[in-house]
């Protein structure tokens, strides 16, 4: 036998090497980003206005009321952007949408000093909405014929003669979730 | 302003907190221990997992994991809890950590603090003991060899890891040695609660020392919110936004607290945590030896109460059918005395109940012995840590092979949870065979007014009612044999 199968001095593959940050993560004292904002007095805390439309145009954003909770310094909204409305990916979604394509999206964001009063004061934040039409489900979607992406097929053979030759035939409809595909469908 | 006193990590502290429905996670990250996380707020990922020192019915401690996102830091006033930092120190691991380390068992690490808590906990459980090295070799088992349950880990969630190199940790335990703090803290008595009052901007906790005083409490503050476990209560706060001008403690009443069993019937306390009512149904009462498990986690079972998901009353919560099927009666407390009604006549309409204005929900009340054949089926979308689509209590008794009584309880189909009485009746009095049960099962598949949402459709929840028969006779056919 060769001695090329031996395990050679010092060798690094097969030792344990824990991840260089375990002992941090093992004992909390690794600091994740809101650890370290909470660890710091002067950390305002952003809570969102979320829509409550699926799709809906903003129209008007009122303020006072959430200005005037206690603990509530600010309400951020598109005109304190400086630069680009984006949020991150240029030319996708804006930070602040006057255009809400999902129920949740962020409309606008209070700061307070803590959470509980960013959330009060976005639960005093009054938007008003044009609601607009939306396609909730994939059968909405299908008819209207509202696709994303390529549209890909998949062809093998003749699947009509196959069908057509075939002892049996099941046929039918069923739904699943996206993630779920993999071990649900028969 | 008082405060409260906590004991972190060894260390006594004076607790500082601006609002009484502060939860203990927000209070430990607002004070400098940042390592208990907020992954969800409500009690499933685990990451806010702390310990906390409980007592053990006989007089020492046990050291209990719980969501501390769920757990308002004012019910912790006079206690004493341990976190991922008082575990062990980066220069000193623990045993827990060094196998997390070694095994791999972290990658971003936001989980790992809660894992090492829940880990730690069972490390500590005075019942941990090693099995034979011929058992528990199978790669999927679910008791390390060194009587570690996996179970303990059931309510802590990881996206890195695939939860392999975390099992290995857990599994490579050793038992603590004599020199070990926290072992050694187990022979001494857990802190007694205290008679807690305290008021703030956002309302008033009171925690009565006796069931008495709660009542009174409650007496003088009608609309005051009785508390025990917090699992849902917690929930509502931190999702929700709910607040309450008053919440009053009840979960360390000593009247609450206790199992009392005769030849007729066992009380069990409506404060008791369903982590006790599982160690005392084992060989007791199968049906809650089959519920238990499939309740949540155990990180949740080691604060909910049965009072609490009755006093809930959600139309899906699972405790209601095994209870349904049982028998069971709830024991009422108010100040005028006692009352006890059957559970089938407690709730009137969605989360409503004759629970009364200031009565309390003292015990429930289960007959014995219990029906000889029974089981609890959990319909859900994931295995655990799911709420129900649908969830089935059966209770059976059988005699010469005829069924002599049936007690079906069902949740997840109508506004409260049901009796299914039309199959219980096409079974009753008929032989226990596939005719009499396929009858009975079109009868089970028509009970209540199931309806349609994200989790199941009607028709879904209707077909799983009568799986749930077909797989009960199913099941007998295998175990019955001569009967």
């Amino acid at each position: 036998m060769s001695a090329l199968s031996e395990r050679p001095a010092g060798a690094v593959v097969g030792t344990r090497e824990p991840h260089e940050s375990a002992a941090l993560h093992v004992t909390g004292r690794a600091l994740y980003t809101d650890d370290i904002a909470v660890s710091r007095p002067d950390a305002l805390t952003a809570w969102p206005v979320q829509s409550t439309n699926a799709h809906a145009t903003v129209t008007a954003i009122h303020t006072e009321a959430a200005l005037a909770v206690p603990g509530v310094r600010y309400v951020l909204t598109a005109s304190d952007v400086p630069g680009v409305n984006d949020s991150g990916v240029s030319g996708d979604e804006p930070l602040f949408p006057t255009e809400v394509r999902y129920y949740g999206q962020a409309i606008c964001w209070v700061l307070g000093d803590d959470p509980e009063a960013a959330r009060l004061g976005a639960a005093a934040v009054e938007v008003d909405c044009d609601p607009l039409p939306s396609i909730m489900t994939v059968p909405e979607a299908i008819a209207a014929g509202s696709y994303q992406g390529a549209h890909r097929v998949t062809r093998r053979g003749d699947a009509d003669e196959a069908l057509a030759s075939a002892a049996h035939v099941f046929q039918g409809v069923t739904e699943l979730s996206g993630q779920e595909d993999r071990k649900s469908v028969v | 302003m008082e405060n409260l006193h906590l004991t972190v990590n060894g260390e006594e502290r004076s607790a500082e907190t601006r609002a009484v429905h502060t939860t203990a996670l927000n209070w430990l990250r607002n004070n400098g221990l940042t390592g208990c996380k907020e992954g969800c707020a409500e009690g499933e990922c685990g990451a806010c997992a702390i310990m906390v020192a409980a007592p053990d019915g006989d007089g020492g401690t046990t050291w209990t994991s719980m969501n501390a996102c769920l757990i308002p830091v004012a019910a912790l006033d006079g206690q004493e809890i341990v976190t991922a930092e008082g575990v062990g120190t980066p220069e000193n691991l623990h045993p827990v950590q060094e196998e997390m380390a070694v095994c791999g068992g972290s990658q971003c690490g936001y989980c790992t603090p809660g894992f090492v808590c829940s880990m730690a906990a069972e490390y500590y459980r005075p019942g941990r003991t090693a099995s034979a090295p011929e058992t528990n070799t199978e790669p999927a088992a679910e008791t390390g060899p060194n009587g570690f349950e996996l179970e303990s880990l059931s309510g802590n969630l990881c996206r890195c890891t695939g939860y392999r190199p975390i099992r290995d940790a857990a599994y490579a335990l050793g038992a603590p040695d004599d020199a070990d703090d926290l072992a050694r803290r187990r022979s001494k008595p857990a802190p007694e609660p205290r008679t807690t009052d305290i008021e703030r901007s956002d309302g008033r906790f009171v925690r009565p020392g006796t069931l008495a005083d709660a009542l009174a409490v409650l007496a003088e503050n009608p609309g005051a919110l009785p508390v025990a476990g917090c699992t849902d209560w917690g929930v509502e706060v931190n999702i929700r936004g709910r607040r309450e001008p008053l919440v009053v403690a009840i979960d360390r009443l000593p009247e609450l607290r206790g199992i009392e069993a005769t030849d007729t019937h066992v009380d069990i306390g409506a404060a008791v945590p369903m982590s006790d009512i599982e160690q005392w149904a084992d060989g007791r009462v199968p049906l809650l030896s089959q519920l238990l498990p499939q309740f949540a986690s155990r990180l949740i079972r080691n604060r909910a109460t049965l009072g609490g998901n009755l006093g809930t009353g959600s139309p899906i919560g699972d405790t209601p059918p095994a209870l349904l099927a049982l028998g069971a009666s709830v024991v009422l407390a108010s100040p005028d005395g006692e009352r006890v009604v059957p559970l089938d006549e407690y709730f009137t309409g969605y989360r409503q109940s004759v629970r009364a204005e200031g009565e309390l929900i003292r015990a429930v009340r289960i007959p014995l012995p219990t029906a000889r054949m029974t089981a609890f089926h959990k319909i859900a979308k994931r295995r655990f840590d799911d709420i129900s689509s649908v969830a089935v209590g059966f209770a059976l008794d059988l005699d010469g092979g005829n069924v002599t009584a049936a007690r079906i309880g069902l949740g997840g189909v109508a506004a409260t949870p049901i009796r299914a009485l039309d199959a219980e009746r096409a079974l009753i009095g008929k032989p226990w065979n596939a005719d009499t049960v396929r009858d009975a099962a079109a009868a089970l598949g028509s009970a209540g007014t199931p309806m349609s949402d994200h989790r199941a459709s009607s028709e879904y929840r209707s077909i799983m009612l009568s799986q749930s028969l077909l797989k009960l006779f199913a099941e007998s056919e295998a175990t019955i044999g001569a009967h």
